[in-house]
């Protein structure tokens, strides 16, 4: 539903009428209430409730900012709450619609947190104190809201008052809030009109002049209900025998309503209480909605504007409901008699004025009321036809509870109703109610197999497809998702907007599926469909998450430039021109943060990842924000910081143990805690993780499952089980390639050289360095080797002394070199450091002397110079005496 | 021999029926309502009482059903004074 076809009357502030008996003690309660988190305003209809609060809003309360919604019964579907309560508090916090709009545009419900906690973060801003005012709130029966109400409460910002108008006390925890002081309640006790404001009332207002005693009659009768009273006064004003009336109304016991509303009526003109019988099945009045539901039954053609404003001159219990005078509603209680009168006298006639009524909304572009009003006509045809038209844009803004209600509503029409029966299974769906979702598909599969291929035909094939596609994936069958989802595009013609948002799902659904097999290519060719489509069908959503799926994986195959490119084209959607950015751009976030991280651009990785981090906080993403702290503590770590790294992993554990992640998430938050614990000596955690995860060397290896088996492959490697670690990397190295999983074969190949090194195998160590660094060059891979630390420092320099590759090793040298800032001699990188005397030898060979030259100079045997030239060969593992004297040159030794 | 299962096993169906079957109320309210309420009332009888009361009485199918009946009288703003169930099965 998009914001404009929101019913604007629901924000509307209900103004004052002048007949009103001031109540100053009851505004002084309610302005001491609005002090304080909670006003409740509870009590049953006709006392009044709504007019004391609107008194006090064109009184003390005038400048207040106010946020006004009033409630009702179709409000009890969730997406629609949470619509109209961001809409109504658009009023305090311009652009709070625009920001959180997007996260009530997922298909599925949202978990109420997803909204509240972003939504508390954005009112929190408010430096001015403001009230929210909820209406009607009785009408609410959703647990689900009930609990989303009991969380706004628990975290409302200090500037924030809540006020609710209510029937009957709502299942919030008021009790705790009495007991603290938190909550100013006004109940149907106080909101009594007391003998002073009767006699004000009836005397001074209405003008009625009555003697003392029919005043305590008056008011012992209705026992102050206002509503009673007003009626009461309006009874009394046609009358000519005042004290008559009175005692003949005081003793009798006739309910209230009833004898006072049949006085009213009686004193009415035939039209206008024909108008007022017909009309009383109308929740909301307009002018031309009237006249079609009069029709033709009145005596004379009508004019409806012109009756509802002299309806409402009349105090006749017609309550406007905008400044325009356009729309207006009937008191309910006035309105329950007036229909339950119509229901006695004219029960034939109900059917055809609420069809009647279904038609104008129909007429005048409404989508919900004319399924309401046709269910009320007892049409189910007319119904089923209103569902089907309008089912999938239902489906898309997300009103699926509303949709499911509906559909419950006529049952068995799904059997000859192909459309219907899909909608509602699609409803279901999305509602997580998968058992149920196959067997509601049986029939319209049945009934469309014989049909010819139409476009109508094709979409609704396609749309069943789609279904079964999406709950394969839910339940995690990626094979059969797979299918169903190709099946689907097969089917779906590209020609309407439904058929082409159908077809981004089922795309996206094959993207999925590709990747968690680690089809990478397919999955790359899936998301960038998915992209296209979507910018098709103009869905800013689908488009944003398309791109940061298709930018992962681009990751995933080592292609970094391009990712980077798609996150920068991801972020720009992502924030709007005044600089608001949608809750999407935390992933764009993260990704940037660790591109940034590899190209070891530390500065710019510590922007993104506290950009993410910020993000995350403000839209209450806890899973994504323990994967930007994990990233965070390598990056620490990375510059030495150890105590930062260990607090940033604390805090990322924390996070992750609040909600059961999903598995990528979780895979990426445990490789980056384990290089930072191994890099920190801890051993202990790591091995956990792997006993916890099942990991052992014997096992297949899935794709998903490879991160991990990485971090089984670095402890196998420090615990120094070489054999092992050895026959892993080399399975490792196969399945990564196969896949072209390019980051991961760089990583395995840096592994592979250190067990080699381990092994004193040099040659095949320094193979595999070659192999990672043609590989990493293209793309700027480095961390991935600097994060080895020393023992890959040493390995480069062997690869740079022997000058086979392009002097990708040379370019990372020289950045350690400028991280450790080293200008020592830097011995510390070799295991065994150099003698004096060997390094005296050295120098000789830099200078370029023989072994005799160098005998004489230091006045030892020949056979000992090349035992000492020997010894230095072992230590900088070098053959030669240009590999030693590069290796020198990298130790600084010769300056 | 009958023993305790079957018992528990009787009375939890008894309850359970109860339950779901619904059974005879006597719903007890200040106010008069004239019959013409009575669809809007499940069908409920009305005995007026001469201090003012009246007794609404009748099978209800369910607790669902009671419900309705307590919310409308309540919406009409009519005191509600006691609700019984007559002869409940044992």
């Amino acid at each position: 539903m998009a914001p404009s076809s929101l019913l604007t009357t629901k924000f509307f502030v209900p103004t004052v009428r002048s007949t009103l008996v001031s109540r100053p003690r009851l505004l002084e309660r309610l302005t001491l209430g609005l002090r304080g988190p909670l006003t409740l305003i509870s009590a049953p209809a006709g006392y009044g409730k709504t007019t004391l609060f609107s008194e006090w809003r064109a009184s003390t309360g005038v400048s207040v900012p106010l946020a006004w919604l009033s409630l009702d019964a179709e409000d009890n579907d969730p997406p629609r709450f949470y619509q109209y309560l961001l809409a109504c508090l658009n009023v305090i916090q311009p652009g709070v619609v625009q920001g959180l709009l997007p996260l009530l545009q997922s298909p599925e419900p949202p978990h109420p947190e997803t909204i509240l906690v972003p939504l508390v973060n954005a009112m929190a801003e408010n430096e001015q104190d403001f009230v929210l005012a909820i209406d009607d709130y009785h009408v609410i029966e959703t647990s689900a809201i009930h609990t989303a109400l009991t969380f706004l409460l628990d975290h409302l910002p200090p500037h924030m008052h809540l006020v609710i108008l209510s029937r009957t006390d709502p299942p919030l925890p008021l009790a705790r809030l009495r007991a603290r002081g938190q909550m100013i309640e006004i109940r149907e006790a106080d909101l009594r009109f007391t003998s002073d404001e009767v006699s004000a009332f009836l005397n001074e207002m209405m003008g009625l002049n009555l003697s003392a005693e029919d005043l305590t009659a008056l008011e012992v009768r209705t026992e102050g209900w206002i509503a009673g009273l007003q009626l009461a006064a309006l009874s009394m004003q046609g009358h000519k025998d005042i004290h008559g009336f009175v005692s003949a109304f005081t003793g009798s016991h006739h309910y209230v309503m009833d004898y006072l509303a049949e006085e009213v009526l009686k004193l009415q003109p035939k039209r206008v209480s024909t108008f007022l019988l017909l009309t009383s099945i109308l929740g909301r009045l307009c002018g031309s909605l009237c006249e079609a539901v009069v029709g033709t039954d009145a005596d004379e053609t009508i004019d409806g504007q012109a009756m509802l404003e002299s309806l409402e001159e009349m105090n006749l219990f017609v309550i406007p409901l905008d400044d325009d005078q356009r729309w207006y509603r009937y008191h309910h209680l006035f309105a329950d008699v007036l229909r339950k009168r119509m229901e006695h006298q004219l029960p034939h006639l109900l059917p055809e004025l609420h069809r009647r009524a279904s038609q104008w909304y129909e007429q005048n572009g409404f989508i919900s009321e004319p399924i309401q009003q046709a269910i009320l006509a007892g049409d189910q045809e007319r119904v089923a036809e209103l569902i089907e038209q309008n089912g999938c844009l239902l489906l898309i803004s997300g009103e699926v509870a509303t949709l499911l209600n509906w559909a419950v509503a006529i049952e068995f029409q799904s059997e000859r109703r192909p459309w219907l029966a899909i909608q509602k299974a699609w409803a279901l769906a999305l509602t997580g109610d998968l058992d149920r979702v196959e067997p509601t598909l049986q029939a319209p599969d049945r009934l469309l197999s014989p049909l010819e291929s139409t476009a109508e035909v094709r979409t609704m094939r396609g749309t069943i497809a789609a279904a079964r596609a999406f709950c394969a994936n839910s339940r995690g069958d990626t094979h059969s998702a797979a299918a169903y989802a190709r099946k689907a595009l097969e089917q779906l013609p590209d020609c309407s907007s439904i058929s082409q948002s159908i077809r981004s799902v089922a795309t996206s659904i094959l993207g999925d599926t590709s990747w968690i097999n680690g089809k990478l290519e397919d999955a790359v060719h899936a998301y960038t469909e998915a992209i296209h489509i979507g910018r098709d069908a103009n869905n800013l959503h689908m488009v944003i998450i398309a791109n940061s799926n298709l930018a992962d994986v681009l990751i995933e195959q080592g292609q970094l430039h391009r990712a980077a490119d798609l996150y920068a084209q991801s972020l720009q959607m992502a924030v709007r021109p005044d600089g608001q950015r949608s809750p999407l751009a935390g992933t764009v976030y993260a990704g940037l943060g660790r591109l940034a991280y590899e190209h070891n651009q530390l500065k710019d990785a510590d922007q993104y990842i506290h950009q993410c981090i910020e993000l995350c906080r403000k839209w209450g993403d806890d899973d994504l924000q323990s994967v930007a702290y994990a990233m965070l503590a390598r990056r620490k770590q990375a510059s030495g910081n150890v105590e930062q790294a260990r607090e940033a992993m604390r805090i990322a554990e924390q996070l992750a143990s609040k909600h059961p992640q999903s598995s990528r998430q979780s895979i990426l938050v445990n490789s980056d805690l384990a290089r930072v614990w191994l890099a920190q000596g801890n051993l202990e955690r790591p091995t956990q993780l792997i006993r916890k995860s099942g990991l052992t060397i014997k096992n297949e290896i899935l794709y998903q499952q490879e991160p991990e088996y990485i971090i089984l492959l670095r402890v196998l490697l420090t615990q120094g089980d070489l054999e092992a670690a050895l026959a892993l990397s080399e399975r490792l190295l196969q399945q990564s390639e196969t896949a072209g999983r390019l980051g991961l074969v760089i990583e395995v190949l840096i592994l592979r050289a250190l067990i080699f090194q381990g092994k004193k195998e040099t040659e095949r160590a320094l193979a595999a360095i070659e192999k990672a660094l043609a590989l990493a060059q293209p793309e700027g891979y480095v961390r991935v080797f600097l994060d080895e630390g020393e023992a890959m420092t040493r390995l480069l320099c062997q690869v740079q002394s022997r000058q086979v590759e392009t002097g990708y090793a040379a370019e990372l040298l020289s950045r350690i070199g400028k991280i450790s800032g080293m200008t020592q001699p830097s011995m510390q990188l070799l295991i065994e450091p150099l003698t004096i005397r060997e390094v005296e030898v050295l120098k000789f060979i830099n200078a370029g002397c023989s072994n005799q030259e160098i005998a004489e100079k230091l006045v030892i045997s020949i056979p000992t110079v090349k035992r000492h030239i020997s010894n230095i060969y072992t230590k900088l593992e070098v053959k030669s005496r240009t590999q030693a004297i590069a290796i020198g040159k990298e130790l600084k030794l010769f300056e | 021999m009958a023993n305790d299962k079957d018992m528990n096993d009787l009375d939890y169906k008894n309850a359970l029926s109860a339950r779901t079957q619904g059974g005879f109320f006597e719903i007890h309210v200040r106010g008069h309502l004239d019959d013409s309420w009575t669809d809007w009332l499940e069908g409920l009888e009305m005995k007026l009482l001469d201090n003012g009361e009246m007794i609404l009485s009748g099978r209800i199918r369910d607790q669902a059903a009671l419900m309705g009946v307590l919310n409308k009288l309540y919406s009409l703003n009519l005191t509600l004074r006691s609700v019984n169930e007559i002869n409940p099965k044992k």
